[in-house]
């Protein structure tokens, strides 16, 4: 499974992007308790604080567009993870 | 007299609230403090009229009156407020520096503390305006939040620094033209308010960047021919080839890197972005209206606060802007702010004309 994280807004505008490829065994080991823990259905539209990033979020078929503000517990844990992931991929 | 059932001072107080559970009641606050703002706004633009108080000598109306705002602007003072989060995301962190105390061992904590005073300056003595809300709101900023934190923010009631990652970005207080961003946005939210979406988030960007360039002109005495019209200069680390994170003069320019790509800003409505990103491209299309001012200001020359900055600080705090205001909007709010100034024969009014007309937003 792909999971990826896109970054974007923020004081500079600048776009970042963090994205890691997830083997079955691994998948199931470390990674599905945050995914399905996160409401990817549930999840609020509310403006944006100026300067604040934007989360944009897949994991596999599922996605989802959140407010800086909105990134705590499960998502917090998963963008944390596939940022890790991603520095380590690339060497 | 105030309409509101809540005294201000209560109202200010919950609009500070920044626990999550609160943010409802903060945010209900705030709407109403914005609504009481207004109404002071037009008393106060009303006043402003009727004294005809003009600071470029070019316009000054002579008459029986004579112009005494300025001299009362001389006396507004700021009252600041520097708070630490010790690399911690919880707002607002420990108090380290209150107005009138002597500079602390942190540099990080003075430079933001030097940097509000300068926005409170331009501000204050260049449009009479007395702080965020004109009634002389504290200002107030975090500084050394988060972990590597390559960001700064306005969150409604305080500006917010991180150290930045140190691998692109260096601490964001660096740099007098983000702290005069992002207390323009708090300007923004007591006048026009611009919703931080697409267009009217772009302008929102855009006033943000404006007024920002001009804390820093208005700090170094600079002319419109000797200014950088950077933002965020000097925040790259080494490793970044780019001198700053936007240029208003020539949007686009400001960066090219390996790693970062090119500096994606449109210079002009041929460019425009459609995007889903950043709010819908606020940080990217804030460009136009940003080459627009720039061109307005390197046309009329001299210090660019004086008559390009007196123009879009009558439209940005006039009655012509609101939250949905698109750039066509503001583009007629510029307008008639520069024919009330100036008159519609005027040098400024041709110079505003072909500034727009630059950047694709005039027929």
């Amino acid at each position: 499974m792909r999971i990826s994280v896109k970054r974007t807004g923020g004081f500079a505008g600048l776009t970042r992007r963090w994205s890691v490829e997830v083997g079955g065994d691994e998948l199931e080991r470390d990674w599905r308790e945050v995914i399905e823990a996160c409401p990817w259905e549930a999840v609020p539209a509310q403006e944006n604080q100026p300067d604040r990033f934007i989360y944009d979020i897949q994991a596999g078929e599922r996605q989802a567009t959140l407010p800086e503000r909105e990134l705590t517990g499960p998502w917090l844990r998963l963008v944390d993870m596939a940022r890790r992931a991603a520095g380590q991929q690339s060497g | 007299m105030h309409c509101s059932i809540v005294p201000p001072y209560l109202l200010r107080r919950i609009a500070r609230l920044e626990r999550d559970s609160l943010q409802p009641a903060a945010e209900a606050a705030r709407r109403a403090l914005l609504r009481t703002a207004g109404l002071n706004r037009t008393r106060q633009a009303k006043v402003r009229q009727l004294s005809a108080v003009l600071p470029a000598p070019s316009v000054l109306h002579p008459g029986p009156e004579p112009a005494r705002g300025p001299e009362a602007w001389a006396e507004l003072a700021p009252d600041r407020q520097i708070n630490d989060a010790q690399h911690g995301e919880r707002l607002p962190g420990k108090r380290v520096r209150s107005e009138g105390r002597p500079p602390v061992a942190d540099p990080v904590v003075n430079e933001a503390y030097d940097g509000l005073g300068s926005t409170f300056e331009l501000f204050a003595r260049v449009y009479g305006r007395n702080s965020l809300d004109d009634a002389g709101e504290v200002l107030r900023a975090t500084v050394h939040y988060g972990q590597d934190y390559d960001n700064a923010f306005w969150n409604g009631t305080r500006m917010v620094f991180g150290d930045g990652d140190g691998q692109i970005l260096k601490g964001f207080t660096g740099s007098l033209s983000v702290i005069g961003h992002e207390l323009t946005h708090g300007v923004v939210q007591y006048t026009a308010n611009f919703a931080y979406q697409g267009q009217s988030g772009a302008l929102n960007e855009s006033m943000a960047d404006v007024f920002a360039v001009l804390v820093e002109q208005y700090a170094l005495r600079q002319t419109a021919a000797e200014a950088s019209w950077l933002i965020g200069e000097g925040l790259f680390t080494d490793q970044v080839s780019g001198v700053a994170l936007r240029s208003l003069k020539e949007p686009g320019t400001a960066y090219d890197d390996d790693v970062l790509g090119k500096d994606p800003q449109p210079g002009s409505m041929a460019g425009y972005v459609q995007t889903s990103d950043d709010n819908g491209g606020v940080h990217l299309n804030s460009g136009i209206p940003n080459r627009a001012f720039a061109l307005l200001a390197l046309r009329l020359g001299g210090y660019a606060w004086e008559r390009a900055g007196l123009i879009w600080y009558d439209a940005l705090t006039g009655p012509d802007v609101g939250a949905q205001t698109d750039f066509a909007g503001f583009v007629r709010a510029t307008e008639s702010a520069a024919v009330k100034r100036y008159g519609r024969d005027s040098e400024e009014y041709a110079a505003l004309a072909a500034a727009w007309a630059a950047v694709g937003l005039m027929d």
